[in-house]
């Protein structure tokens, strides 16, 4: 340690958050995992599980807020500091609402029940993987802060896949709004499964803020994404 | 004693260089054109260009023995009082060159205060009247002294008491009766080295608020070490940094929240970070 040059006490805490963010980011990527074995499968138990552990993930989203409070408080810190700890707190908000969307399709599943889809699912496991991509880049990117020209490049690549998926969210909506308006026995299936289209879909909306967060911890300004060229 | 030759050197614009598009105003009050400061043989301050636009607080950072203090002693010819310290380059106020002008009038129209309160061992009135009476002024001095204290904030607390000796005074107001002392002479510019390093949070925070009202007549240098005041009082801030060899640079300058929030030169986010220093 004769060579370090830090503020260990800010440096200790830095790195606490960093580790407990790490640990969101898992048990969020894993809740992601289990939400869609158990909604293909219909593992009701599974769902159950899932809603119950989502209050792990709220948990850990106040323990970083808190904690990064705590930091800002005692060591006044300032830029990249600064930038790290209040991003730090929005990102565990942002993974927190992710668990929650993702609850929410567990719920879903329970309404369903044991009834037979009314679709085979082609363009949900679509959004599905663009989602789960967009969040394992975003989730990624955030916790290396790749130097500036990679985190751009990283970013857009993430967020070109934004458009997709809202794209097939719509497809999804278009096509079971019409078989519901032709058989109404479809409705509160067709409902619920337009729903869990939305989450997905808010899902890459969330993965998108985390790689916006992380543009502005390396650039310090998070719009700076709209306005960077990329050298091809 | 200051390098005479300047006097008839040619002021170089081309010679400013922008450390970024903040260090260039329309119509600064203070500039510094490629300044050097020795003492004796020792180089304490290489190269610096710096504008101070008016009525703005400019806050200078950077670690002990950097040359904040020896930078803006040069803007009031403090430095002349220093006979090994030697000067090249240009120190403009309000486009004229500070060695045209005579020292006693620098320090009139560009004010300090220090880092400890120093005030006369006279009274309170005593000490605000000293600077109008040394120039020749013989009137109105109850309301100069009135003004001058209230603008200070310390009038309330000192109005029946103005006969008593400043020394009677706390740290926070001997502070402020010094800054109250600086304004009785209208100056354009307060230089400010340190001023509340030996003050409690309460004094500090009234001189901090003090700095913020001035700053809408007065431009204000000041030097500090807390980085959390810099952001708080000043507009623009300068960092200063000295390397191996112990020269002081101007490394960067630019908005207070771009130096504070995203620093462009790695040696400015190690120091506000508290990774240098």
């Amino acid at each position: 340690m004769s060579n370090y040059h830090g503020r260990k006490s800010l440096d200790l805490g830095l790195l606490e958050i960093e580790t407990k963010t790490n640990a969101l980011n898992l048990k969020v990527l894993e809740a992601f995992n289990e939400t869609f074995n158990s909604f293909y499968e219909k593992d009701l138990e599974k769902s159950k599980e899932i809603i119950k552990k989502d209050k792990f993930i709220n948990q850990f989203a106040v323990e970083i807020e808190n904690k990064s409070i705590d930091v800002i408080r005692r060591e006044t810190p300032l830029a990249s500091d600064m930038r790290k700890l209040t991003s730090y707190m929005f990102v565990a908000q942002e993974l927190e609402r992710i668990g929650d969307y993702l609850s929410g399709i567990c719920k879903i599943n329970l309404k369903i029940g044991k009834e037979p889809f009314i679709t085979k699912f082609e363009k949900i496991p679509k959004m599905e993987a663009i989602a789960k991509n967009m969040l394992k880049d975003s989730i990624k990117l955030f916790s290396n802060f790749p130097e500036e020209k990679k985190a751009m490049k990283d970013a857009k690549n993430i967020f070109s896949q934004d458009d997709e998926i809202d794209h097939l969210n719509s497809q999804v909506q278009n096509d079971l709004i019409k078989r519901m308006s032709r058989n109404s026995k479809l409705v509160e299936q067709g409902t619920y499964i337009i729903w869990v289209a939305h989450n997905l879909e808010r899902i890459s909306d969330r993965a998108n803020n985390i790689a916006e967060r992380t543009i502005y911890v390396v650039t310090g300004d998070s719009a700076a994404i709209f306005s960077y060229e990329l050298d091809e | 004693m200051i390098n005479q030759n300047l006097k008839n050197k040619k002021i170089r614009k081309d010679l400013i260089k922008p450390v970024n598009k903040y260090s260039i105003f329309e119509n600064p009050v203070l500039e510094a054109i490629n300044l050097n400061v020795s003492y004796g043989k020792v180089l304490a301050v290489k190269d610096v260009n710096i504008q101070v636009p008016k009525n703005k607080v400019i806050s200078l950072i950077g670690p002990s023995g950097c040359g904040k203090s020896t930078l803006i002693r040069c803007f009031n010819r403090m430095n002349d009082t220093i006979r090994i310290a030697n000067i090249s380059g240009q120190i403009l106020y309000n486009k004229r060159n500070v060695t045209d002008i005579d020292p006693a009038e620098v320090r009139y129209r560009i004010g300090m205060v220090f880092q400890k309160p120093n005030p006369f061992p006279k009274s309170i009135y005593e000490n605000v009247a000293f600077g109008p009476k040394v120039n020749g002024i013989k009137e109105n001095l109850d309301q100069i002294v009135e003004t001058s204290l209230k603008k200070a904030d310390l009038w309330k607390e000192v109005k029946d008491r103005l006969k008593e000796n400043a020394y009677g005074l706390s740290g926070g107001q001997q502070q402020r009766l010094c800054i109250a002392r600086t304004l009785a002479v209208n100056p354009e510019v307060i230089l400010m080295d340190e001023p509340c390093s030996a003050l409690d949070p309460i004094s500090t925070d009234r001189i901090e608020e003090l700095i913020k009202d001035l700053s809408s007549s007065v431009t204000i240098v000041i030097v500090t070490h807390n980085m959390q005041q810099a952001v708080r009082v000043s507009d623009y801030s300068a960092c200063m940094m000295a390397g191996e060899e112990r020269i002081g640079e101007l490394i960067e300058y630019g908005e207070v929240d771009q130096i504070f929030g995203n620093p462009k030169d790695k040696r400015t986010e190690e120091y506000v970070t508290g990774r240098i220093g």
